[in-house]
Parts: C-alpha cells; structure tokens; sequence
C-alpha cells in the first residue's frame, strides 16, 4: 500500500510539474486575440475618466474618441457586439475591481431588447476563454458552469485541443477597433433599407429578471463608486420606442436619460445608417456630437 | 453519479482511505463501508430509486434463503418465479410500459378498434437493467443449486449494488462475485497499479474518443437529411467508435475501480472490432450480457441442441431480446434481429465457432485473409449500429438510404481531421494490446518507467486537451 501510495503522489507531482508548463501555451492563447481591451482592463492600466458600456451599439453608434478629444474626459469604449447587460455588468465590475474608478459611465441601451432574451444580445463566453490564464476569468467561467472545477488546479482544463495550434485571429470590418475601442462603420448601408413607422408596443412579461439585476447592480455600482450613469439612446432607423423609454425612466434612480434628437430630420436619412439599429460613421459622428454637448453642459 | 465527475474524483480517494485504513480489519464493516458507498454513489443521482434497489436486494435475499431451505421441487420453482416476476415486473414496468401500451394501441387502431389508455411520465431508474439481472442470476443459480444461498445480508446488498459496475456494468455472476464479499481482502500492489491504468485506459476512451465522436455522430444524425452518402457514412463510423468507447471505457473504469479495493470483475470487452465474424464479434462484445443471455436464455431454450430448425429460433430469440434489452423501441429490436441474421450463415454452416483465438495471434499483422474478414465484419457492424443509433426505424431505412448513392463516392462534407488521427492512435494502441485484458495492460512494460510513465502522462495531456467543458453521461445509463 505504502509503494502504492507514494508512487501515485510521485506521479502526481511529476504531472502538477507538467501542468505548469502549459502556461506558456495558455498565455500564448491571449497572445492570438487582436482585441486586447479586457486583458487592459485585468492588467490595471485603463484609469479612465469615461467609459463607454454596450453592445454593437456602443463600438458602431458611439465614438469614444471624439468624446475624448472634445471634452475634458479621458474617454474608452468598452463596448462589445453581440453583449448582453449581465456581460455589460461583468465588464464594469471587472474594471472597478482592478482600476480607478471612472467619473462617468455610457450605458447604450439596447431597446427595446435590453431587458428580453435575445439570441443577438449573449454573455460573451468567448471573449473570456482566451483569457483564462487570468484565475479572475478562469474562477468566471467555473462559477458559471462554463469550465471545470478542475481548472482551478490545472492549467491543462483550462486549454482545448484547438487552442494547441491556435493562429492568430484576424478582425473582420466590424471587429476591427481604433485605439480607444471604437469602431464607425464606414462600409455602404443596405440599399434596401426602410424605415420603419410601426411602434411595437413593449411588453414586460417578456423581460429576464437576471437581466434586470444586472441593469440594477450597474446602477449600484455607479452609486457606491461615485460615478455617474448615463443612460445613451442611440437612434434606430424606426420611430423611437417611447415604451421602453419610460421603462427606463421607471427604473433609473436619476434622471441621466441621453436620447437622440427625435425631431432631428438627419436620423430620417437611410444614408446616416449601416443599417435599422445601428449608424454609419457619419450618423455616430452626429450622435456623438449630441452627447459631447451633453457632457460639456452637464460638467 | 458519473465516473467522468469531480464528486468522483473525490468520493473514490475518500471510500478508498476508509476502506484500506479505518475498517480493514473487519469484513463486515468494510462490507458494510462498500454498501454505504455504493447507495451514496446510486443516490447521488436519484435517492429515491434506492429503495427499488434495496427491496430489489431483500426479496431476492430472501428468496435465496427459501430455496436453500426447501426441498418441495414445485415450491422451489414458485419462489423462483416469484423473484422472476419482481425483477422483471419492475423492469418491465419503468422500462416498456408506455412502449407496449403505444405498441397495443397502434395493433388495435389497425384493425379498425381504438382503445383508450394514458401513458404515464415515468423515469427509467439508472442501471435498473443491469441490477435486475445480476439479482436475477442469483436466485437462478441457487434454484439450480449451482450455489449456496448467502445468509450474509450485508455481503448481499454489497453484491447487488457494488458501486463500480452497479449502473452500467459488468453484469456479474453471484457465483463469481459474491464469494469476494466473503473473503478477507489485502492490498495487493500490482492489482491496484494494474486497476489504476485500465482506470486511465476507460477515461480515455470515454472522453477522447467517445465523447469526440458523439460531436459528430449526434450533429450528423441528427441533421441526417442534410448530408452526402459519405457524410453519413462517416457519421455512422463516429457513432461504431463512440458506443464501443462510452460503454467499454465504462466497463474498464468499472473494473479498474473494484480492482482498487481488491475486486475482480469479469472482462467485458475484448477487442471486438478485431473480430473475424460475427459470432466472434458476439464473444468480445459485452460479454457479461452474451454470456447471460446464453446461460439463462438460450441454454434453457435448448441451445444447439436439437434440430437446425430449433437453434435457429433460439438464435433469433436471443438476438431479438438482447436487443429488446437495450431498449423499449422497434429499432432496438430490429438491431437484434439484423445481428442473428449475420449469426445465421455462421450458425447453419457450422463454423461460428471458428475464430476462438484472435486475430494475428502469432504475428504483428493479420494475414490479408484475416483483414478482408475483420473488415467486412467491421462493416456489418457499422450498418447495424446504425439501427442501433437512429431515432426509429423510418429514420435508420432514410439514413442507410441516404449512404447508399452516388453522394457516398463524394468527399464528406465533415471532416475532422484530429478526430481521424485520434481514432488511428486509439486504433493502434488497441491492436498492440490485443492480447491483453485492456489495451494498455502490458504496453511498455518491459520498456523503462521513464518511458511508461511519459506515456500515461501523454494520455492524461489528452484527457485534459480533448474533454468537453461539461460532464458527458454515459450512453448505457439509459440502458
């Protein structure tokens, strides 16, 4: 039994020794991903004063740049496409935990689907996995049952067969970000897009109680940080849906509501669209432009 | 509870240390300590369902001890039948209830009657098949006096529901397993580093090949209509290797774990894709069912004796059941007839028992002869897996349909690459074990430790490289 137990433990050992080395491969996995921003968030090295939180609305409709240059707040997009409120939640409490809080936060609301269980609006699983060497994404993914306990121990769960020869993930148009997060679509809108004068009425049943926690614990965040939560409308190339509006209205704690001008007859033009929910670079030069004066009259 | 889980991982250290250190001294307690564990392991999954396993476990202790007491032969065969009629009645119940009560349905409904009936919810509990027959053996054996009835409860209860192969298997023999229960148990070093590598050897197929496979194999049946010939041909490839990997890593894990604690259990797999026919295939493949079969059905039934007429009809019998077995549904069924269609040319020309050694016994290579053989057997295999695997029978036919055309000669649409050089390592390392209980048993065994260990080292790389992010059941559970 003696011979037995030790030659296990040497094994063991000799394996956890083993194990080790793979974090070289598992770091080599962040190495592939072209969008850094997260990792900058986990190494501590943002300190921004502004910070832009959404979906594809956030990186295509809002320009963290022009903000930074035109106001006096240092500004960055951590918006990601395809992000729910709860990944939105995550990013912002990730930020918090290793950086200086900033003084405000964008939200982009995503409406009227902010709150509803969409397949477009998702927990970005894939923008943690390669991430993993980081224990703080790692313990993420466990405690949301997307990895194993035993990647607590060994580096080797926290790797897939994929990642061993894993080449460098190239961006795509709408992947692609400038140096502040952003990205305005300058590619041509879809000529057969309409704009839509049906208003759907908003229906609460429809809205994820989780979702609406972590719009909840966005707020509380703000609050015990000392930031200030701007709620961002961006246009959609369809009447504003003043339902999901006054949703809002009903749960934010003060009132920092940024909708687009409603009235301006710039957003009635296809030409300042990509397409029916999100801008061209030219239409989110134009929204932007309507919250840097926002900020500048709000100082 | 599943093998291939971290409440596994630390159960089995924590039974181990219990069982080597606090009650070795002690038969009883240690038996009582397998009991114990046994019903935590089963419980873990279900609670409720261990009092089937329990009543299960006294009727036929009971039952064992009548029949040791009565000598009335007319009294004996009723007790038997009564030990019958529960294992099978409650397997009978959770298992083809809703099957033949939609099957009695459908007759009536063809002649022109519709009956009323209501199908109940109900939930299959795990390895109830296997139990049931293991339970089953004993009272049979001790009715045929084969052995003597246990008037050790304890070392009973530890018999039934023995955690390693308690829900998948092996299916064991009173007369082989219970005797171990009545033994003093010592440590024995070289059964313990033997049961840790088939341990590792089950993980592995269960993990990476099996679980790898079923990727493929559940996205291209369940997407068959959309797919080439030769997609679906690779589909059903995916699926041979993926039940052979889920149930005989199973089996190894099973067997690895009872050698732990100083337990043999009998070998249920060996080797049956180097089968050279059929019949041989039926020798290597989930041996301890076979064998069940063949002891409490067929040799009953008259076995080969008798006419070609008689032995024909216990054939099919027997096929036909062990594929009922599988399963309450018509493909099942149809899979156990299209392997005692196989059985039959073998069974008629008297040669189904020609390949009683395995295959390139003496050599490194089969002969060519050989190889056509256990390729074509390996092809009739795949085809009846594919039985075996659809979701009912229209299904199975649009499926072999699908393969059979002119798509089949076109490239495959699904080709993962690392799944065909995983499948050629497995291969490979299998066909240099062959001779052997498990694959890897004695592979480097004479090499240095260096090099063995490098190797177990490499395969663990590949476990951890090639699992999914989630526990994957095992295909038998259902079974």
């Amino acid at each position: 039994m003696k011979h037995y137990l030790k030659q296990i433990v040497v094994f063991s050992l000799l394996f956890f020794l083993i194990d080790k080395c793979f974090y070289f491969q598992l770091s080599h996995k962040a190495d592939q991903e072209f969008d850094k921003r997260l990792e900058y968030v986990l190494n501590g090295i943002m300190s921004k004063e502004l910070l832009v939180l959404g979906s594809s609305r956030g990186v295509h409709d809002v320009s963290a740049r022009m903000i930074d240059s035109a106001t006096s707040f240092s500004a960055y997009n951590l918006s990601y496409r395809g992000s729910n409120v709860t990944f939105q939640e995550f990013v912002l409490s990730t930020y918090l935990k290793y950086n200086k809080a900033p003084k405000i936060v964008l939200l982009v609301v995503d409406d009227d689907a902010e709150f509803k269980e969409v397949s477009s609006l998702q927990f970005r699983y894939d923008r943690l996995y390669p991430l993993q060497n980081y224990n703080y994404i790692n313990n993420e993914l466990v405690n949301k049952g997307k990895e194993s306990v035993l990647s607590r121990i060994f580096y080797l769960a926290r790797l897939r067969h994929t990642d061993i020869f894993a080449k460098k993930n190239e961006p795509n148009e709408f992947e692609e970000l400038n140096e502040l997060g952003d990205n305005l679509l300058s590619v041509k809108n879809n000529p057969n897009l309409e704009f839509k004068a049906d208003i759907v009425a908003y229906d609460r049943s429809d809205e994820v109680k989780s979702k609406l926690e972590s719009f909840y614990k966005i707020q509380e965040l703000c609050k015990d940080n000392g930031i200030k939560l701007c709620y961002i409308f961006p246009p959609n190339f369809k009447t504003f849906n003043n339902q999901f509006c006054k949703r809002i209205e009903e749960i934010v704690e003060e009132n920092a509501i940024v909708k687009y001008n409603t009235n301006d007859e710039f957003y009635l033009n296809k030409e300042n669209f990509r397409d029916e929910s999100h801008l061209n670079k030219k239409g989110a030069e134009h929204f932007t432009n309507e919250i840097i004066s926002f900020l500048n009259k709000s100082k | 509870m599943l093998f291939n889980s971290i409440d596994f991982a630390i159960f089995l250290p924590v039974v181990f240390i219990f069982y080597w250190f606090i009650t070795q001294r002690n038969l009883k307690l240690q038996n009582f300590l397998l009991v114990l564990a046994s019903y935590i392991f089963y419980g873990w999954w279900d609670w409720r369902f261990l009092l089937l396993i329990v009543f299960s476990s006294l009727v036929d202790f009971s039952i064992g001890i009548q029949l040791g007491k009565q000598q009335n032969e007319r009294v004996r065969k009723q007790l038997l039948w009564v030990s019958i009629l529960v294992n099978l009645g409650f397997l009978g119940f959770f298992k083809y209830y809703n099957f033949f009560l939609e099957n009695f349905q459908t007759a009536f409904s063809f002649f022109g009657h519709s009956i009323q009936t209501s199908s109940l919810q109900i939930i299959l509990p795990v390895g109830i098949s296997f139990y049931t027959f293991q339970t089953l053996s004993y009272s049979i054996d001790v009715y045929k006096k084969q052995l003597e009835p246990t008037k050790d409860l304890v070392a009973f209860l530890a018999f039934v529901s023995f955690f390693p192969q308690l829900v998948a298997g092996p299916i064991e023999r009173a007369t082989h397993l219970l005797p171990q229960f009545y033994r003093n148990r010592s440590f024995d070093y070289a059964k313990a580093v033997d049961g840790t590598k088939q341990m590792l050897w089950g993980f592995f197929k269960k993990i990476v090949i099996a679980d790898n496979c079923a990727e493929f194999a559940n996205q291209i049946f369940n997407n068959s209509a959309e797919y080439n010939g030769s997609t679906l041909l690779i589909g059903a490839l995916f699926f041979t290797f993926q039940i052979y990997g889920d149930f005989s890593g199973y089996s190894d894990i099973a067997i690895g774990t009872a050698r732990l604690f100083g337990f043999d259990l009998k070998q249920n797999f060996a080797f049956p894709y180097f089968s050279r026919d059929i019949a041989e295939f039926w020798r290597r493949w989930h041996i301890s069912l076979s064998t069940w079969f063949r002891d409490y059905v067929y040799i009953p039934l008259g076995g080969s004796r008798g006419g070609l007429l008689k032995k024909v009809r216990n054939t099919f019998i027997i096929f036909i059941v062990s594929g009922f077995w599988h399963g309450a549904n018509w493909t099942f069924i149809f899979w156990g007839f299209l392997n005692a269609l196989y059985f039959l040319p073998l069974l008629v020309m008297k040669k189904n028992r020609n390949h009683l050694n395995s295959i390139a016994e003496d050599s490194f290579l089969p002969t060519f002869r050989e190889f056509i053989a256990m390729f074509l057997t390996f092809l009739l295999t795949v085809f009846a897996w594919i039985f075996f695997r659809a979701e009912n029978l229209q299904h199975a036919f649009s499926y072999v349909a699908g393969i059979i055309n002119k798509s089949l000669f076109t490239l495959p649409t699904v080709r993962p690459s690392y799944l065909f050089l995983l499948l050629m390592f497995f291969i490979g390392v299998e066909w240099l074990g062959k001779k052997q209980q498990f694959a890897i048993q004695k592979l480097f065994a004479k090499k240095p430790k260096a090099l063995r260990w490098s190797f177990y080292i490499f395969l663990i790389i590949l476990v951890f490289l090639y699992s999914s992010q989630t526990e994957q059941e095992f295909i038998y559970f259902q079974f």
